[in-house]
Parts: structure tokens; sequence; C-alpha cells
């Protein structure tokens, strides 16, 4: 593939334009500037420009400063992989599931393990939604079940089995402590175990979940900060119709 | 003297006696030695000319590590070996792989794709999540020429070990899974008294027709009215105790819910019929308790648990001393256990 190098973008293309913006632990004045500049000339930056300078108190000073990169990056040699997902609002999806789908689409989500973090999830599948962005519950098209917090996966699994559930939504904030992976991985193979893998829709979400992380992990999809619930619902509803051999 | 120990490896591998074997490899969790392990072995096949079916569950042979971002061993594949992974994963070694087959089952880094190893080199194995599709790559890679065929388990999980998979285990035991040895060794033991649960004691017990059932001494079957195990335990609870016991048997998993009541309530029971061992979910220390009290279970299908490997360095935690945690991990194992790094062998002293 033919590369394509990007620099950041100041007033016209690949002038390296950056702005920057640290404290040192360094007494406002004339050395701490210097010492602002000379850090930043040693990050290879040039026309180093200390646009803003501030004494915090108690010898400490922040600091704005303008400077030119002097690296590019070839995006043509990025993949990264993201959920495929058209950009249905929440009307449009309640019309296409609706037409095409002609049945409601049952959810179940939950945190899972010792997880008590409901905020990402409670963004996607409450009423009041995030970011002006309606949550599933909202949707006339989708039946959910919001477990809430600390829930086993067992639980969890049980309850897409009692109300034969199409999708499974997982919160789970991972750290770099196998418990939460263990809970993730767990949950799946509890799936496995009860032979509904592949009969239900398997999604993980959390700040530091990606699409990448999830499949890894042996969900169908994985969604991170940000994202909204009409986002969540488009997958599930194309997913759904693809499972029946509709492509839209 | 890696080699060698790898070789016998390979022949506690082949043993089983089935003319194109399948073997996975699960972790007691993240970073416990998965990789080095699939690596020695295929070492040892590729030196006896064995051709090979390389495979994933989730994603191995990356450079780093998606989580701790620490550098991981890759996947080495021999020429003539048959790879299945995504096709976004080819270009990623430094193998040569010709793409003979694409499948309808995709990945994030596009459909998977069947491919034969033309030059020896790394390869990154990318494969779809769930063990019915890993099934389906294993037979197609059988159909092509493959005679000994490789599962890479993802993380922890152990799905792919289900006899209706693989049916033939290595465990990876590492020094990642806890800072304290004692902690890891039990946790082996835990897997292993799993994967070691008898075979069921009656011919009925082999056909479930019901997701939750009882099978009396004499061979009849009562249906429990639950279409899972995982649910309220009380209807079962109450149907064991309504019958004077009898076996259990389960078509899906065996949780800790189940296991609580059973438990608590103590009804009367013969013992718990699972299909096999990866159906069994419980946590270690509610399932010894279980055991302790004499509660017994039975798998319809066995799977073979036929070696460990210890691995005594954790990238996130402690190390152990290498010596000391295979010889824990040998005074319980009652199979051949392998360090192939420090090259200690299942009869070092």
């Amino acid at each position: 593939m033919e590369p394509n190098w990007v620099k950041p973008y100041g007033d016209t293309t690949n002038d390296g334009a950056m702005q920057l913006s640290f404290t040192l632990p360094v007494k406002n004045g004339g050395v701490a500037r210097e010492a602002a500049k000379r850090l930043c000339e040693s990050m290879n930056l040039e026309n180093v420009q200390i646009v803003h300078q501030k004494d915090l108190g108690g010898g400490y000073t922040f600091f704005v400063v303008y400077g030119r990169c002097t690296q590019a990056v070839d995006i043509s040699d990025i993949h990264v992989p993201e959920v495929q997902a058209p950009s249905w609002d929440m009307h449009q999806v309640n019309t296409i599931a609706h037409e095409k789908l002609g049945r409601k689409i049952t959810v179940v989500g939950a945190c899972t393990g010792t997880d008590a973090h409901t905020v990402g999830l409670d963004a996607i599948l409450n009423m009041k939604g995030f970011h002006g962005n309606y949550g599933l519950e909202r949707y006339s098209e989708f039946t959910v079940h919001n477990l809430g917090s600390q829930v086993p996966n067992e639980t969890l699994v049980a309850k897409a089995i009692e109300v034969n559930a199409d999708a499974i939504l997982v919160s789970q904030v991972v750290t770099q402590k196998n418990i939460h992976l263990s809970n993730l991985t767990q949950l799946v193979d509890l799936l496995e175990a009860e032979g509904l893998r592949d009969s239900i829709i398997l999604i993980a979400g959390g700040p530091r979940i990606t699409h990448e992380l999830a499949v890894e992990l042996g969900y169908d999809a994985g969604f991170g900060p940000g994202t909204v619930p009409s986002e969540v619902a488009s997958y599930l509803l194309k997913e759904l119709l693809g499972r029946k051999g509709i492509m839209i | 003297m890696t080699e060698a120990l790898a070789q016998r490896l390979l022949d506690e591998v082949l043993a089983g006696g089935s003319a194109s074997p399948r073997l996975s490899v699960i972790g007691l969790c993240k970073n416990a030695g998965k990789t080095v392990t699939l690596n020695h072995v295929i070492q040892a096949a590729a030196h006896r000319g064995l051709p090979l079916g390389l495979v994933s569950t989730g994603r191995d042979g990356e450079e780093q590590d998606a989580i701790t971002e620490l550098p991981k061993p890759r996947i080495w594949a021999p020429a003539g070996a048959w790879v299945a992974t995504a096709r976004g994963a080819l270009g990623a070694g430094t193998a040569e792989v010709s793409t003979v087959a694409e499948l309808p089952m995709m990945t994030p880094f596009g459909p998977v794709v069947i491919g034969r190893v033309e030059r020896d080199g790394e390869v990154l194995l990318i494969g779809p999540g769930s063990v019915a599709r890993i099934n389906s790559l294993l037979t197609r890679l059988e159909a092509h020429g493959a005679r000994l065929s490789l599962v890479d388990g993802s993380f922890d999980r152990l799905a792919a070990a289900a006899p209706a998979v693989t049916g033939r285990v290595v465990l990876a035991a590492g020094a990642a899974y806890s800072t304290s040895m004692a902690e890891t060794v039990a946790q082996v033991r835990h897997v292993l008294d799993i994967f070691d649960l008898p075979q069921a004691p009656h011919p009925n017990h082999t056909n479930p027709h019901h997701s939750v059932s009882i099978i009396h001494e004499n061979g009849t079957v009562t249906a429990i009215n639950a279409s899972t195990a995982l649910g309220d335990p009380e209807p079962i609870i109450e149907a064991l105790t309504a019958h004077s016991g009898g076996y259990l048997a389960l078509h899906g998993a065996l949780g800790d819910r189940l296991i609580s009541a059973l438990l608590r309530r103590r009804p009367p029971l013969a013992g718990v019929i699972v299909q096999d061992p990866t159906r069994v979910l419980v946590e270690r220390n509610l399932w010894r308790r279980w055991r302790r009290q004499g509660g017994t279970a039975y798998v319809r299908q066995p799977a073979q648990l036929i070696a460990i490997t210890t691995n005594p360095y954790s990238p996130v935690g402690q190390d152990y001393p290498a010596r000391a945690f295979h010889q824990a991990i040998k005074d319980i194992a009652n199979r051949p256990v392998f360090d192939l790094q420090a090259g200690l062998s299942p009869e070092e002293a």
C-alpha cells in the first residue's frame, strides 16, 4: 500500500504545529522559562515558543508551549479493528427492526463479578442515555433487562436463558489484574458450556475495552469510551438481520 | 536437553492412538506460558516431519500484549504446516504463507483463511472465538493433511478442551496466576480434580434429553422443569428430595449457585453428571468444600489432561524458584510435568 505520512496540522498542511501544556517544579521566572524551552527542544520540537507561563505557587510553574513536531506517522500502516455498524439513529433502528426483523430485540446487561461501575452500562441502557443519545430502554423495539452491578456471571446467563435474550451486554473495568479478564472469559466459557455461545450476541464494554480485545477474549464486539447507545443498537440490529440472512 | 524434553512431551501428545490427534493448550491464566509450550510442541513435531495444523481461539503470536504492552513470544511455524488465521494477519509474521481457501467466517482482521506455510517463520494466529467454529476449522485443516492439530487457547479459556473439539489438553501453569506459589498450586489441583472426574457409571447417562434431569439407580429418568442449572436451584433441590436422590444429570454448565445450594441443603444425591469437564465452572474453595463433604461428579465424555508445563516467570508479579515450583506441581500432578525452558524433566528430583 502507498505510504501516507501525516504530521500535525496548525495553519498549513504538515506544518507540524503542536501545543503542549505541563507544569515544572520550578519557581516562576527566567530559569523556569528556559527549563521549559530546553525540555521541549530535547523532545525534538523546533521553533519552541513559550506562549503562556503562570505561577502556581509553592515553587511550581505552569506552561503552554507551541512547537513544530519533526516526526511524521504513516497511517497506511495502521490497522485498528472497529465494530462495523451502520450509523442509524433511534427512529431508524426502530423502523428497520419493526419492518425487517418483525419482533422485539431482547438484551440483558450487567456489570459482572465484583465490578460496581455502572456508569457505562447505564449510559447505554438507561432511558435518558448519554450525550443526547437515548438509551436502549427508550427504543420501542428493544426489551431491556438491566441487572445492575456486581452480578455473578451465572445469574446473567440464567437471566438471558429465562428471557430468551438476543444479546448480553457486559460492562467491565479491565485493569491489569487477571481477575477482570477472568470474569470476562468465564462468561464465554459458561455460554459455551450451556451450548449458547453461537446463538447469543455477546458484547463487552468499558473504559479500557477495545473491539480487538473483546474479540480476543471470545466476544462478538467491544465498545470503548464515548460509545453512544445508537451505535450499540445499530450493531445489534445489523448482526441479528445478518444472522437471518438479511443484509442491509 | 530441552529439545529431548519437547520430544517427550510430543510422545505424550501422540500417545492417544488417534490417526490425527488434536491438542489444546490451556492456560491457568494469561501469561502462563501457553505460547512457549506450543512452540516446543511445534518444533518437536517439525523435527519428526509431522504435518501440523495451527489455530487460535483468540489471537496469538502478536509482538505485544494488548493489555500490558509487554513483549510476547511469537508462534513459529515450519514449512508444510497448515494454519487457519485471519486474512489480515497473514502479512504480520516472517513466515511465507500461501492462501488455499477463504472462509465465510469473520474476525475483526478480515475473514478466516486456510493457509499453507511455504517457508519457516513466525505466524500471527487470529481465530474465531466460538469453539463450534474452531471445531469446523480443525476438520478443514485435517482435510488438507494436518496430522497433529494444535489449538492455542486465549487467556484462561478452556472451552476448546471439550472432547467434542480437541479432548486432549496440556495445561500451562505459570507464576503469573498469583504472587503466592501455594495459591497457584492449589488452582492447578482444582483444574486437575475437574479434568480427572470419572466417567458416568450407567449407560443411560450418556444421552441427555433434558437440560436438567434425575437419573434413578434403575435407569429411569425424571425431567426437572428448568432450562438451565444456573438459575434458581430450588426446583432442583425439591425434585431431588421428592425422589430420594439419584444422579442429577445436566446438559449445560454446573456453577457456583447450584453447588452452594447442594452444600447448604444436602438433598439426597448419588452424584452430578455433566457432559465433560469444561462444563464445570465452580469457584475453587466452594468446589473443595463440596467435594470434602462427599460431593461426587461424573462426566459423560472425559477430556485427557495429559501433561502440565510449569513456568516460574511472571511478567506482572513475582517469579518462583523454578525447581521448587516444578516439584510442587509434580507432587500433585499424577502425570508428566515439564519445565521446558529450564529443562526440568518429569523425573527431575
